[in-house]
């Protein structure tokens, strides 16, 4: 064994070096973090930190305003009540989305007094029941 | 001439012995933590598997969320029992190959039940709903300063070790596990800094964190399972490494295109356009060079001495684990195809397949070759029983079989689901739904696999092994003490 390569001065100076390397690269982020540091330098920057400090004002009042235990308590009691409410039926013709079952038998609807001696079958089951679709062709390109 | 080199020899056996028994603590110590963790988070991988394929099981119960028991199976897999496992192999590597002893045993001892403690905190502070969201990285944000100064505390005496080693030269094992022990804290500080310390843009942590998950898989546990490898071949086969510039090419191709990859996960998000995603889909095709290199040299190794392959559980254990990282070389480039394989597999469960072949189909059947290497030399015993080491290498085979290709191929059938969007979205739910029941199956099928193995390492650590110097199944014990053999210039 050569007697230079293990003695305490060696192992003393190694240790501070292995330390060294590992938190080398902690310095490295900070310094990289800390000299990229730049204050707002456009509108979409100067938005920005409003916007932050906004979504912060709003964390706080929401955990004030919406503590975990009220909202565990609410849950067991609006699940309760879900199964029991009725859907609200649709009554404006806006309300309609395009291309759903409802629309389908609203422009039957209106096509069939146009029509002369067809009536159009009354929609089984009711008129939330929801009805197969047929799928959309994708458009040609 | 011979009592000289008997003398000589005498010496390194009495060396040998030194060194294991400075280390036993620690390294059982090490292990058995290791194990207990590992079967924790088979039980949890079970629970959030069920949950997949049956939404209701456990549902009363917000502990057993699958958010929560997912994140908590992944993450003490990683903390709880490979950094635990790779702390135990590498301390006793890097001591062995240095031929210096432990003389910080108990340091590393209290930094080993510092770790335990700081990884549970982080665990039920997960199932308690306070995890980060982001995937490897999922304790709350308390918990990594803990681990890293463990982590010092552990391995900067391996760094001492080598400094001071006897001889000039180095064997490729301390390569992977010198590099491995640096490149760890670039990638923790790196990522747990710029996530939890600095403010920054929500769409850059999350390319970050994609950076961590692909670094610490193959810049920390898969050269950690390497190094073991390259150690246990010659080792055991009594044969060198065959080629040196192979060993040399497989590690400089690791070092260089390994960091690069990880940002593929980002793939069609406004990250940079195209370029940081298809980098890290190309860096992560280009693995399979160093992989598909270390383990065509590894393997040469072992098969040129192919009469100790059947008697030697060490040797099976790590011929797995490096069948486990061929395959996963042919998934690096199969599932991160820009333009094909990428856009199909980017959500989809071939991603935790991919992990798992990583983490438990090539490191931990290195680790656990490793043990059953380690074990007997420091508790001075052999291993009790080979039908626990047989029921353990083959149904923990199957399984991880089982779990990889079922989450690799079910991956490209749920990317195919997914794609085809004239169809619900249920439809999706229905092409996966098997696949998770396999993998219920398959971790159950773990699970029992480490039950033989947990109870033989306990019986290991209670001092219940077998008093006899000749290692179980194999031939003659001389082997076991020969000097590592040098590769090939």
């Amino acid at each position: 064994m050569d007697p230079t390569r293990d003695n305490p001065l060696l192992r003393f100076n190694t240790f501070w070096w292995a330390v060294w390397t590992f938190l080398m690269f902690a310095v490295l982020l900070a310094a990289v973090i800390l000299f990229n540091r730049k204050p707002p330098s456009n509108l979409e920057d100067a938005a920005a930190v409003a916007r932050y400090a906004t979504k912060e004002k709003l964390g706080v009042a929401q955990a004030a305003a919406l503590p975990a235990a009220e909202i565990a308590a609410a849950i067991a009691k609006v699940a309760a009540a879900l199964p029991a409410a009725k859907p609200t039926a649709v009554e404006l013709p806006e309300q309609v989305v395009p291309g759903s079952p409802t629309a389908f038998k609203l422009a039957a609807d209106t096509a069939a007094p146009a029509a002369a001696g067809v009536s159009a079958p009354p929609a089984a089951g009711g008129k939330n029941t929801p009805t197969a679709t047929p799928p959309v062709a994708p458009a040609k390109p | 001439m011979s009592s000289t080199s008997s003398t000589a020899e005498l010496s390194d056996v009495t060396l040998r012995s030194g060194i294991d028994r400075s280390l036993r603590h620690p390294v059982m110590f090490f292990l058995t933590s290791a194990a207990a963790w590992l079967a924790v988070s088979i039980l949890l991988a079970i629970v959030a598997s069920v949950k997949v394929h049956w939404p209701q099981f456990m549902d009363d119960c917000e502990y057993a969320s699958y958010g929560r028991v997912f994140a908590a199976h992944t993450n003490t897999l990683i903390y709880g029992w490979g950094f635990q496992a790779g702390f135990g192999v590498l301390i006793w590597l890097m001591a062995r190959m240095s031929r210096q002893e432990c003389r910080a045993a108990g340091t590393i001892l209290t930094a080993g039940h510092v770790w335990n403690l700081v990884v549970s905190l982080g665990t039920l502070g997960l199932l308690d709903g306070r995890g980060t969201g982001m995937p490897w990285m999922e304790f709350p944000a308390f918990v990594w300063p803990g681990l890293l100064l463990c982590y010092l505390t552990i391995v900067v005496w391996s760094f001492i070790q080598f400094r001071v080693r006897k001889g000039e030269r180095t064997h490729v094992a301390q390569w992977y596990l010198l590099a491995a022990m640096i490149w760890f804290p670039w990638i923790f500080i790196t990522a747990n800094g710029l996530l939890f310390c600095a403010s920054g843009h929500p769409l850059m942590a999350a390319a970050i964190n994609a950076w961590f998950k692909s670094a610490l898989m193959f810049l920390y546990f898969i050269p950690i399972a390497l190094g073991t490898a390259y150690y246990l071949a010659p080792k055991l086969s009594g044969r060198p490494i065959p080629s040196t510039s192979l060993a040399r090419l497989g590690f400089w191709s690791l070092a260089v295109v390994a960091p690069w990859a990880g940002m593929q996960k980002l793939a069609g998000s406004p990250l940079s356009g195209v370029f940081l995603p298809y980098l890290g889909a190309a860096a992560t095709a280009l693995l399979a060079i160093p992989l598909v290199t270390a383990a065509a040299n590894i393997l040469r190794t072992i098969f040129s001495s192919e009469e100790k392959l059947p008697k030697s559980p060490a040797l099976h254990f790590t011929l797995a684990g490096l069948m486990g990282l061929l395959l996963l070389a042919v998934a690096a480039i199969a599932l991160n195809l820009p333009g094909s394989s990428l856009k199909l597999t980017q959500f989809s469960i071939s991603g935790y397949g991919f992990e798992i072949l990583a983490l438990y189909g090539c490191f931990s059947f290195m680790m656990f070759g490793a043990v059953y290497f380690i074990v007997p030399r420091i508790t001075c015993s052999e291993w009790v029983s080979s039908r626990f080491i047989n029921m353990h290498f083959f149904f923990s085979v199957y399984g991880i079989v089982a779990i990889a290709f079922g989450a690799l191929f079910g991956g490209f059938i749920q990317g195919s689901a997914q794609e085809a969007w004239l169809q619900p979205w249920e439809s999706v739910t229905d092409v996966v739904r098997p696949y998770a029941a396999v993998s219920t199956f398959a971790w159950c099928v773990i699970l029992f696999s480490n039950i033989f193995f947990f109870i033989h390492l306990a019986m290991m650590w209670m001092g219940l092994g077998r008093r006899d110097s000749n290692p179980i199944l194999l031939d003659s014990p001389a082997d076991m003490s020969a000097p590592i053999p040098q590769p090939n210039p």
